[in-house]
């Protein structure tokens, strides 16, 4: 009686619900200054964005505050109890899932890495020297040619019609039809060695006394971006490296880096000396690609600021990019900025230089922007 | 499992089902048919949020659906690939339960019998359209139109678009554009209102509205698909009532052995059960119909199924022995806690008939001039219930893009005479 059909080949739901999710990532995209700043993305927590555009609203009446007919399994009279009101609970789901909340809002799960894949669509590497050495190599099977003998899984459909066309054609009745065997193309499977990408980032922090808690926690909002950003173009950012300084620099753990502060006295140089150590020692430019980035606020004791310049055209020249992240929060050392620093290197004038000023968390996005983005010449 | 068994003891009780093509299809294919109610019907984001929502549930086993029908002539029935044979049976009976409501009840009379081959066309016509002016803009009409999809009035105006009967059966698949073209002359002489007041605001805004051909096409076809709903929405409980009905008669028919009775019980159980604190419509459905048999034989049944829908079906047969057996009550809340607030009979009874049946606030086009200024002025007919503000402005949101100027709705709000803008603002009228 029944009747089958190819319906495993059937897609539409799949398909308007692409258009649902790509709504919600409009709405998202638009909020993102909001949501790279939410403080608990950096946790890597989920967030719960209300969306308000994605209920599909009518007249509706106002909620009677429950009331309504119900069977009971007992006998009751008028005025009794039936029941305490349920707690309402806050709608908690898988993420990309939605549920509505008391203020008609629909309330969207999102998580860290949904967010960067939409964050990141606009923002690019910075473009490629002669760094095709700095790879790694790891044996992948490719598809590389086609031949006239195959399995029949691997055809090339399109370089089959293709030859076809080309024989027929060359018989004078040019079109598609009459397959023959001789028309069969076949993909070609390898085992090949390719490269594969090896990446090393280099976080410098300053330490002293200067860098206030709110400083910090911007430093460590703008690393984590960074780290998204790189691991979502790297597949996966192989090398990490943490250094903080104050007249000396050290190498410390990814916690130290976030917490630590105390000393006094700032000596950028020593930073970066120690990061073209770690380099030397570590991750040789001519197989890895390097990104460093320095977190500032600015100040550096003046006798260093040469020693700092010089430090920092060393990076360019082996670094992917070198960013500096000058961070200019309101806090106790506010009233008064050295800029002596930040002019001299922005007077370097190199493309793969790049000053980016933080204020507070709504200016992430644009401090990515300014190391990554598409415009940013 | 035997299906003209089946049908042999459908007829044998007195039913006149349609025809019906059954379908075997997996959950994805099953759910994405309930999100877009017909097959074939266009995209719309909504759709997939639907369509993903059940999957999920399906696959969380929340819930399941076992079964989906079609009202045409034939009826389209698609079935749950997973479903065992004996459900199957129950599922076949149902089904034929549900085609003989469509085929007998009133509320189903001018129903588009082909509207599984209509809705496909008119798909057709909003990819053309997207394909045309995007995919974006589509949506944002398709959106709008959505946001007032219920206040259609099919008598509002009798000369309402009727897509020329295929010749052949499918035959109009062969030549679409053509059709396509031909519709879209229909249309544009057809759309007219007959004046103010008017409850079809779909049709009104078709009508008056400032759009373009494609824009005024959409809306019809929003329309259209409301239109071919309406009699599904005004009875639902009946309909579902009936076909479950029909279902357990029919298999206590068919000899079932222990095990496989065990089986059909407990999916029978999950889908008419009574929920505590709470009522499931169709088990209520069920109910009724039991007790009509009960007290006035299965030809009182068969003619109730034939005249009446929700509304008449709970008035007039939800009666007090009922309610009594069933321990309805109403019940209200008192600070943190839910007491019962009413036992009467008559009054538990008109407060479900009032849940169910007037779910849809009533909204009317009571000026296209308002204030000189060319506002639409609509006007919520207030029955002792406020209307949500916030969901009322974001509709009023929506209409704008289609007016494209202000739009107004005229409302009673604790009592107060308000009118309400898009921009949120209001103002208090005498």
């Amino acid at each position: 009686m029944e009747q089958y059909g190819a319906w495993d080949l059937f897609r539409r739901g799949h398909l308007d619900q692409e258009r649902h999710l790509k709504i919600l990532r409009d709405i998202i995209r638009k909020n993102m200054t909001d949501l790279v700043s939410h403080g608990k993305i950096i946790t890597g927590d989920n967030v719960v964005i209300p969306v308000t555009h994605l209920k599909q609203y009518k007249f509706v009446y106002e909620d009677p505050g429950g009331a309504g007919t119900i069977m009971l399994d007992k006998k009751m009279e008028k005025g009794d109890t039936i029941g305490k009101k349920p707690q309402k609970s806050k709608g908690q789901s898988s993420s990309g899932d939605s549920s509505e909340s008391e203020e008609g809002f629909y309330e969207v799960v999102v998580n860290a890495d949904q967010i960067a894949e939409i964050l990141f669509q606009d923002l690019e590497l910075p473009e490629l020297k002669e760094k095709q050495k700095a790879i790694g190599y790891k044996e992948e099977v490719v598809r590389e040619g086609t031949k006239k003998r195959g399995s029949i899984s691997n055809l090339a459909k399109k370089k089959t019609i293709i030859q076809n066309i080309k024989r027929n054609a060359a018989k004078g009745d040019p079109g598609f039809k009459n397959i023959i065997d001789d028309d069969l193309r076949f993909d070609t499977n390898v085992l090949k060695r390719v490269p594969h990408d090896r990446v090393a980032v280099i976080f410098i922090r300053d330490r002293s006394g200067s860098m206030d808690a709110t400083k910090k926690h911007l430093s460590r909002v703008m690393a984590f971006w960074i780290i998204k950003f790189l691991e979502s173009k790297y597949k996966k950012v192989t090398e990490r490296s943490y250094i903080i300084f104050d007249t000396k620099a050290e190498e410390v753990d990814q916690e130290a880096f976030i917490t630590r502060s105390e000393g006094g006295g700032t000596r950028i140089s020593s930073g970066f000396q120690l990061a073209d150590e770690i380099i030397a020692a570590k991750f040789p430019p001519e197989s890895y690609n390097l990104y460093t980035f320095l977190f500032t606020d600015g100040d550096n004791n003046f006798n260093d600021n040469l020693q700092a310049r010089e430090m920092v055209e060393k990076m360019a020249a082996v670094n992917n990019l070198a960013g500096i992240v000058h961070i200019r929060a309101q806090g106790a050392y506010s009233y008064y900025s050295d800029l002596r620093f930040i002019n001299s290197i922005k007077e370097l004038n190199k493309p793969n230089v790049i000053v980016a000023e933080l204020t507070n968390q709504e200016d992430v996005m644009a401090c990515m922007n300014a190391f990554f983005g598409r415009t940013k010449k | 499992m035997n299906r003209k068994l089946i049908l042999e003891h459908i007829k044998e009780l007195g039913l006149d089902p349609f025809p019906v093509d059954f379908y075997i299809v997996p959950a994805e294919v099953l759910y994405d048919m309930a999100a877009r109610v017909i097959p074939g019907r266009y995209s719309h984001w909504s759709h997939g949020k639907s369509f993903y929502d059940g999957i999920l549930r399906h696959d969380h086993r929340f819930s399941r659906i076992y079964e989906l029908v079609i009202n045409s002539d034939p009826c389209q029935a698609y079935l749950l690939d997973v479903n065992s044979d004996i459900i199957n049976s129950m599922v076949v009976a149902h089904v034929y339960g549900h085609a003989d409501f469509f085929k007998n009840n009133i509320a189903y009379k001018d129903s588009e019998r082909n509207m599984h081959i209509n809705a496909a066309l008119r798909a057709k016509r909003i990819r053309n359209y997207e394909e045309e002016h995007g995919e974006e803009k589509v949506r944002k009409v398709l959106d709008a139109a959505l946001t007032i999809e219920f206040y259609v009035n099919k008598d509002g105006y009798d000369a309402t678009i009727k897509e020329a009967p295929a010749e052949r059966p499918y035959d109009e698949l062969l030549d679409l554009n053509k059709k396509f073209v031909k519709e879209q002359v229909d249309y544009a002489e057809q759309m007219r209102y007959s004046g103010l007041p008017c409850d079809d605001i779909l049709l009104f805004l078709a009508t008056e509205a400032p759009l373009e051909e494609w824009k005024r096409d959409i809306l019809s076809i929003v329309r259209q698909d409301s239109i071919y709903f309406s009699p599904n929405i005004k009875t639902n409980i009946i309909n579902e009532g009936w076909a479950s009905f029909i279902h357990s008669k029919i298999m206590k028919k068919i000899d079932l052995s222990g095990g496989d009775f065990i089986e059909y019980a407990q999916v029978n159980a999950g889908v008419v059960q009574a929920v505590e604190y709470s009522i499931n419509p169709y088990w209520l459905g069920v109910q009724i119909f039991k007790n009509i048999e009960r007290n006035y034989g299965l030809k009182k049944a068969l003619e109730v199924r034939r005249l009446e829908s929700n509304a008449g079906f709970l008035r007039n047969y939800l009666n007090e022995e009922l309610i009594d057996e069933l321990g309805l009550i109403r019940y209200g809340t008192k600070g943190d806690f839910y007491i019962v607030e009413e036992t009467e009979w008559k009054k538990v009874r008109d407060g479900l008939v009032n849940d169910i049946c007037s779910r849809f606030p009533s909204v009317h086009v009571a000026d296209k001039n308002f204030d000189q200024q060319g506002i639409l002025l609509l006007r919520h007919e207030h029955d002792g219930r406020n209307l949500k503000k916030f969901d009322a402005i974001k509709v009023l949101n929506h209409l704008e893009e289609l007016w494209r100027n202000k739009v107004f709705l005229e409302t009673l709000y604790n009592g107060k005479k308000k009118i309400w803008a898009a921009d949120g603002s209001e103002k208090e009228v005498k």
